[in-house]
């Protein structure tokens, strides 16, 4: 199959993070191939980049929680299929609402983790046949330790981290790269009601700016935004069961 | 559709003064807008929170449109942009310069959104040549208080385009705007600059120079005597491909120095010695000034842009902007009157600015044909004192106050049709509410 390295696939191109994202790799020259469920919404989201950047940007009705889907969406990017592929595929619901209604939190678990890894799987397999591509994914800090207020959020990013990291080194020495972002406070929609330190808390722009720079820089790992999420975890992940419980961060 | 929550949150305005905790609601599309505009008997859209005072603040609900921040629809030919409310204008520039594209009116800053210049009718350094921003909206999307869309144009509802425009927000939200663009050559200025003595001389000068595209005078506000109004004014047209130095971007600029106010200071540094300084020495060193330049548009039109967060020097108490405008018959004498009060005060402002402006294009629109003054000072027991003798200069000579930079004033001055305004109001069930509207009583 043929790789276009200038090409960028958007998975859930309507989140602020990937519009964000969106926006600065087509400020790079990429043509942007917009992948999201809501039709109206991705069709006002590729009109909004192209009029900004001026390249090609093209759009695709795409639901992650259909599995035939994801046939549709590679066969119509197949003819130039696109070299760096982000997916900022993200569902977060009340962890009362996820606890007190099983399909809720399997749907949160669906969306955050088993379906975008199936998708990514696919991708994979034609990055790894061609010998090149780029696999970003976005993860979270909630991932990193299972909180009471978020767990089933929490475990499915805790999954997909997990899923990308054995991605990773399963496509080592195939020229195959995958970046797991894993940000901490964004100023999204996914955020919003919830009143965060400004020293923690990023805006998605900024996001975007710092995972360009990761990418071009040909980077291949975990990384955090804000990068002072890092430490952090790190601590957090440190402290005993026990004492964890009781804190309830 | 579900409502987005809101966040609980300290809000003000520009000025910083007042400061109220409201509850701030952001849409991201109309849809949720819609949503909210059902739910909440009470409440204001706001954009960028440039306005100064209390315009954009509402005790019960405050929308944020910034999520609604998309480019619609460009028409080369006929230089229409079409583009969701919550834009900034610093977006725009950003991706229209580089095309040839200028908007057709810039206020002084370009961290204000589309929605907001709409919504008080802005101006700027060509005011007194090509009016407000409100002449070039061929178009408008008003979202009513049932979540409907109105389609204002020229033909369609004209008399709710024309109470939208200046209208502060109060006749419903702003969605979409489109509007006429100017074409340029190149994103340079040819900048000219001459002083005058005194009001008079500064006066004379801004008239004589109403051909060029762009004026705008800086006066010196400590100044007294003879010396009242001295001032500095600058004229500038887009310059021509022919006159850039050779090897020049015609249609990019250079990376621009930019800085930011980390902390509010404990007390004012612009106010006092700071700003008596700062005018003493301002005057004097554009005398020396080269007095024709090529500078860059972002130098030219939003030089305080540079500086983030330059209003936080004004210290904790914030500070308020008065800008009235007199018309032509009585503007000598008003904006003489305004100036006199305000040096015999012993309170200068520390920055002013004098413009001619032309008639607005809505109904509550602030400009008028005649002179603008714009001064800036401490929130304080004082400066309201100064302020309310100011009014009374004003409603004297037939002037009006600038809503979108009013944050104290305790009734409307004459010169608003407010009871026709009110009839727009009552249509959409006083649903749109501002504490500037329920202060002024609009």
């Amino acid at each position: 199959m043929n790789i276009d390295r200038q090409r960028l696939l958007v998975l859930g191109a309507t989140a602020d993070i990937a519009r964000a994202v969106a926006r600065e790799f087509a400020a790079h020259g990429c043509a942007v191939e917009m992948a999201a469920r809501n039709p109206d919404a991705l069709q006002r989201e590729c009109q909004d980049l192209r009029l900004r950047s001026g390249v090609e940007v093209r759009g695709h009705v795409y639901d992650v929680l259909h599995v035939e889907d994801d046939a549709r969406l590679l066969h119509a990017l197949a003819e130039n299929f696109p070299g760096t592929t982000i997916c900022a595929i993200g569902l977060l619901h009340p962890q009362r609402e996820c606890s007190a209604n099983v399909a809720l939190a399997a749907e949160v678990m669906h969306s955050n983790y088993t379906a975008p890894a199936r998708v990514l799987e696919q991708i994979a397999a034609i990055y790894r046949q061609a010998g090149a591509g780029c696999i970003i994914g976005i993860a979270s800090v909630a991932g990193d330790r299972g909180r009471a207020a978020n767990y089933s959020y929490g475990s499915a990013k805790a999954g997909f981290a997990v899923f990308l990291s054995g991605l990773r080194a399963s496509l080592q020495g195939t020229g195959v790269r995958v970046i797991t972002l894993k940000p901490g406070f964004v100023r999204t929609r996914m955020m919003q009601g919830r009143q965060t330190p400004a020293v923690l808390t990023a805006a998605p722009q900024e996001l975007a700016v710092r995972l360009f720079r990761l990418y071009d820089s040909g980077a291949n790992g975990v990384f955090y935004y804000k990068r002072i999420w890092r430490p952090i975890m790190w601590l957090i992940c440190l402290l005993p069961e026990r004492l964890f419980m009781r804190l309830q961060l | 559709m579900s409502i987005p929550p809101g966040t609980r949150t300290k809000l003000c305005g520009f000025g910083r003064y007042p400061t109220i905790t409201g509850r701030l609601v952001a849409a991201r599309d109309r849809a949720e807008l819609s949503a909210v505009l059902q739910a909440e008997p009470s409440l204001i859209a706001r954009g960028n929170g440039r306005s100064y005072g209390d315009a954009a603040l509402n005790a019960d609900c405050v929308v944020s449109m910034l999520g609604l921040n998309r480019f619609v629809d460009f028409d080369a030919a006929t230089g229409v942009l079409v583009c969701e409310a919550g834009i900034l204008l610093a977006e725009i520039l950003q991706v229209m310069v580089p095309r040839g594209w200028f908007p057709p009116v810039s206020p002084g800053t370009q961290y204000v959104t589309v929605g907001g210049m709409v919504a008080a009718d802005v101006h700027g350094k060509n005011a007194h040549r090509d009016g407000t921003f409100g002449q070039y909206v061929e178009w408008l999307e008003l979202m009513q208080q049932d979540g409907t869309i109105k389609r204002c144009s020229r033909t369609r509802y004209p008399a709710w385009l024309h109470a939208t425009i200046g209208g502060m927000g109060l006749t419903g939200v702003i969605v979409t705007v489109a509007f006429r663009m100017i074409a340029i050559r190149t994103a340079w200025i040819h900048r000219e600059l001459y002083t005058a003595v005194g009001l008079g001389a500064a006066m004379e000068l801004l008239d004589r120079h109403a051909g060029r595209h762009y004026t705008a005078a800086w006066v010196d506000c400590h100044a007294r005597g003879k010396a009242l109004g001295r001032a500095v004014l600058f004229c500038g047209e887009h310059a021509e491909v022919a006159a850039l130095p050779p090897g020049t971007a015609a249609l990019h600029i250079p990376q621009r120095w930019t800085a930011t106010v980390p902390l509010t200071p404990p007390c004012s540094l612009l106010s006092g010695f700071c700003g008596r300084l700062f005018n003493e020495l301002y005057y004097p060193l554009n005398r020396l000034k080269v007095r024709q330049q090529l500078v860059d548009y972002q130098r030219f039109f939003y030089p305080l842009d540079a500086i983030t967060g330059w209003h936080r020097l004004y210290g904790p108490r914030g500070f308020c902007q008065y800008q009235c405008v007199f018309p032509d018959a009585t503007s000598h004498r008003g904006v003489r009157a305004v100036l006199q009060a305000q040096a015999a005060s012993g309170q200068a402002s520390p920055l002013a600015v004098l413009k001619r402006l032309s008639a607005g294009s809505g109904l509550m629109s602030f400009a008028m044909p005649g002179y603008t003054l714009a001064m800036d000072y401490v929130a304080s027991e004082s400066t309201f004192t100064l302020f309310r003798s100011l009014d009374a200069i004003v409603a004297e000579h037939g002037g009006r106050i600038y809503l979108a930079k009013d944050s104290r004033a305790d009734e409307i001055a004459a010169g608003y049709p407010v009871e026709q305004f009110r009839h727009f109001r009552k249509a959409v069930d006083m649903r749109f509410n501002s504490l500037l509207a329920e202060r002024l009583r609009l």
